[in-house]
């Protein structure tokens, strides 16, 4: 073997070696993070119209959806007419169906004006109509909850004297989660 | 005398490898948006540098993974997988060892080379997203760790 191949076997030695012995390592981290936004849907159908005079019932239903934070302890759903909110007739007729002669009813109470109960973060405004405690099995609603509240027109508080007219106006129904 | 300055050479670059350092920083992620499946995806820069060694770079292999998932707020039950965090549109859970880490994604293997430098920087990428995570997630803020490891020999 001459010197070149002595050489050579030695830096093999050598390079192997000095790999072997090399292996050494660093870490380091990264904070990963994502949100999930808050969502709910909450919507209102089942009313049609109403005649004057026959003052026949009807039954609103809410559909409702979420998803909400783990820090969030109840859901509550109302419907409102608002202070000041009417049902109108045509250009040209004065005369209205405000809010206090919409009357609502939950379950086996009795009748009371729609905007007179507390509820959904408004005092004297609204009718409550169902309050959900969350729990992680109904954080996450998927499949629309269907909550009703009956509906009417107060006989003795509309006008005897309205035109004969077709009067619009609209309810609101609302989703309060705390 | 030629053969032996080059045996010499090569004997300080393997003893130097006593002193090697290694350093790693990567930049940081903003909070992914659970608005669609797969979220945008941001990039995660990686800066190696490897050095101490003398004439020869030592190999050098960049990986990352996840030891746990990504929790919300107490009380809420769900949580996103480690196997939806995806680098370079692939899970980070890779079901392989890398760096002699299991399930490591390997980001990056630059081999051993020769270079007349004392120090050796890498500037590397991986994009970085959120895909297939459950669809029942709950509204919350969800956070984990991705932890970099880079192994020169």
């Amino acid at each position: 073997m001459n010197f070149k191949k002595v050489v050579f076997v030695i830096l093999l030695v050598t390079l192997t070696a000095g790999a072997a012995m090399a292996q050494y390592s660093q870490s380091s981290t990264v904070a990963i993070s994502a949100i999930k936004g808050e969502s709910m849907t909450v919507t209102g159908a089942g009313l049609s119209q109403y005649t004057i005079g026959t003052w026949t019932p009807q039954t609103l239903t809410i559909s409702s959806t979420w998803n909400l934070k783990p820090s969030r302890a109840t859901v509550q759903l109302c419907v409102y007419m608002g202070a000041g909110g009417k049902m109108t007739g045509s250009a040209g007729n004065s005369g209205v169906i405000d809010d206090t002669m919409v009357q609502t009813k939950v379950g086996a109470g009795s009748y009371t004006n729609i905007d007179a109960g507390n509820g959904c973060g408004m005092t004297g405004a609204a009718t409550p109509v169902n309050t959900y405690t969350l729990t992680s099995a109904n954080r996450v609603v998927t499949t629309a909850n269907s909550d009703t509240v009956n509906v009417q027109l107060n006989s003795a508080a509309v006008p005897a004297n309205l035109e004969a007219d077709t009067y619009n106006g609209t309810l609101t129904v609302i989703g309060y989660a705390q | 005398m030629k053969s032996v300055l080059i045996v010499v050479v090569i004997l300080l670059g393997s003893l130097a490898s006593f002193g090697q350092t290694l350093s790693l920083s990567a930049s940081t992620l903003t909070t992914f948006q659970l608005t669609s499946d797969p979220t945008s995806a941001q990039t995660l820069s990686v800066t190696t540098v490897v050095g101490g060694f003398f004439f020869v770079i030592p190999q050098v292999n960049l990986c990352a993974y996840m030891t746990q998932n990504m929790n919300g707020a107490a009380g809420n039950t769900t949580s996103i997988p480690d196997s939806s965090v995806q680098l370079n549109n692939t899970s980070i859970v890779t079901g392989t060892s890398n760096c002699s880490v299991t399930n490591a994604y390997q980001i990056a293997n630059h081999a051993s080379a020769l270079c007349f430098c004392t120090t050796k920087t890498y500037n590397d990428s991986a994009t970085v997203r959120i895909a297939s995570y459950p669809a029942n997630l709950e509204a919350d803020t969800y956070t984990g760790t991705i932890t970099l490891v880079a192994v020169a020999q």
